[in-house]
């Protein structure tokens, strides 16, 4: 055989080799191991944000009930979540005060500025600056935010930087565009809706980014099929969703229109309208299916992973934040 | 008080006065109720409920609390009554409130992903013990407990309600409510004037 033969026999076999490299299932053992490396990414990565200075300043400032902000913490029960803010009325100057532990006001300004402390660090100062913040009411619920714009100064140094735009059409939610920026950390989300209550149904689509200054952490994309429900809103009815979180994949489609949700048979519903796959990128590996099912002894569902061999593991015990998603109402 | 208004003043938007229960009468199909009307309003305080829009048993009604105004649909047949908050207005997936017929202990259960809100019907009067001021006498109430599970997002947050109590008339709606929060504190909503099923009980 010739040099030339070899290689003509040779290179369709490496070809077929490497490109090929479809997903495969991972044994338990394997998958288990993915979901660690992942669960322990993610929980380094909240670890670390929690200690950046930025991140201490704004949960200082949304912590204090004395705060001129909106979306600060609520401890009053409110079932919609929703106490009606006026920018106009919380406009000026705050100085926070260490003898009464409150934010207090200055003077009137055409903006909210609040200066205080960095907890953990008294030496160095904060400014904030809440430029903008407009909400229109929807039809449906009390209201969004249509803009806002936000910096965040730590000795004199810019670390954080909100840009939020968003549009209301028919009274509902049409067009959404947020970027925050901080020193080492860049979040964006967009979002559209088709259609309108002229029409049956329609689409809303989206993306959000997340990175640090190394690497990106978490980039998806989704695409969700909605009737309308005139005059008042609309329902979903497939949803697509492609997330990816470090070295791990989300793939999810579920049919969600089709579901019944008062019905006896409500999980086995579900599990058979519904595909969701979580993936390992590095080695093309399926960690597993997500699936509802009840907890052992319980009447309460619960969304588990079911590996390759059958067996199945709560998915609250191996990545909290997928359990976050999933039980995410989009009400 | 006025927390939970809007789902309270949402239920009583959908009562008709012309309920009947299934068992006194099984010749007549479901109706649509007369307070179904545009324009009938509930108040508790300051706050209100109005039915804005009427198509068939459906009703869409505005409700209006602590400046803030939003519309909410249900639907009501003289058999009972429902809602679509939870199906955010999907009326392939109504969510029962009460079936006048429905035993003492009947659940009602509504699937969001993993979370489950379950109604349980409590009682049902046989005499006329519970006192509405605001009607000025004394009438007959189903009682419904609604356990919100937690977790729950509306509104893009984490509810902090964890159990509601409705109390309910089939003539008037929901007469009176109570919530309870997930830090142990309760409201409690009477309603304190109505244009509502006016005449006999």
């Amino acid at each position: 055989m010739t040099n030339k033969q070899l290689y003509l026999l040779i290179l369709p076999l490496l070809f077929f080799t490497f490109a090929c490299k479809t997903d495969h299932p991972l044994d338990k053992k394997e998958a288990v191991n993915s979901l660690k490396i992942l669960n322990g990414d993610l929980i380094n990565f909240a670890v670390n944000t929690s200690q950046k200075p930025w991140y201490r300043a704004m949960k200082f400032l949304l912590n204090q009930s004395s705060s001129p902000l909106p979306f600060k913490n609520d401890t009053s029960g409110n079932f919609f979540n929703s106490l009606r803010y006026s920018f106009a009325d919380k406009k000026g100057f705050y100085v926070w005060d260490t003898v009464s532990g409150t934010f207090v006001k200055q003077k009137d300004t055409s903006m909210i500025l609040i200066y205080f402390p960095l907890p953990g660090k008294m030496e160095s100062y904060c400014k904030f600056f809440l430029y903008a913040y407009e909400m229109q009411d929807t039809r449906s619920r009390p209201g969004f935010p249509i803009d806002i714009r936000a910096k965040l100064f730590i000795d004199n140094h810019e670390e954080l930087s909100l840009n939020h735009h968003a549009l209301i059409a028919e009274n509902l939610l049409s067009v959404v565009s947020s970027d925050l920026h901080c020193s080492d950390f860049h979040l964006s989300f967009h979002m559209a809706r088709e259609g309108d209550f002229s029409q049956k149904s329609g689409l809303v689509k989206g993306d959000l980014q997340l990175r640090d200054d190394k690497q990106e952490i978490i980039s998806a994309e989704y695409n969700i099929d909605i009737d309308y429900h005139p005059p008042v809103t609309y329902s979903f009815q497939y949803i697509r969703l492609m997330m990816k979180v470090f070295e791990s994949k989300l793939e999810c489609n579920i049919n969600y229109g089709t579901i019944s949700p008062t019905s006896n048979e409500y999980a086995n519903e579900f599990n058979k309208n519904s595909g969701i796959l979580i993936k390992n990128l590095e080695n093309s590996g399926i960690i597993g299916n997500v699936v509802l099912a009840p907890e052992d002894g319980k009447d309460k569902l619960d969304f588990f992973i079911r590996y390759s061999d059958g067996t199945m593991s709560k998915l609250s015990d191996q990545i909290i934040i997928l359990k976050k998603i999933l039980n995410k109402k989009y009400s | 008080m006025k927390k939970f208004f809007i789902l309270m003043l949402l239920i009583a938007a959908i009562i008709g006065t012309s309920c009947k229960k299934k068992s006194d009468d099984t010749s007549t199909a479901p109706t649509v109720s007369l307070l179904a009307t545009v324009g009938t309003t509930w108040s508790s305080g300051t706050n209100s409920l109005t039915v804005s829009q009427v198509s068939g048993s459906d009703v869409i009604v505005t409700c209006t609390y602590g400046g803030n105004s939003i519309a909410v649909s249900g639907s009501m047949t003289t058999a009972g009554f429902a809602d679509y908050f939870y199906s955010s207005g999907d009326k392939t997936k109504p969510y029962t409130l009460v079936n006048f017929s429905d035993p003492v202990g009947t659940q009602y259960k509504f699937n969001i992903g993993s979370s489950q809100v379950v109604r349980t019907l409590l009682s049902s009067s046989t005499t006329d013990d519970f006192y509405v001021s605001a009607l000025g006498m004394y009438i007959k109430t189903m009682d419904v407990k609604e356990d919100v599970p937690q977790g729950l997002t509306v509104n893009g947050k984490v509810t902090k309600t964890k159990t509601i109590y409705w109390y309910l008339n089939h003539k008037f709606g929901v007469v009176y409510a109570r919530v309870i929060y997930t830090d142990g504190t309760e409201t409690d909503i009477p309603l304190t004037s109505t244009n509502a099923g006016a005449g006999s009980k």
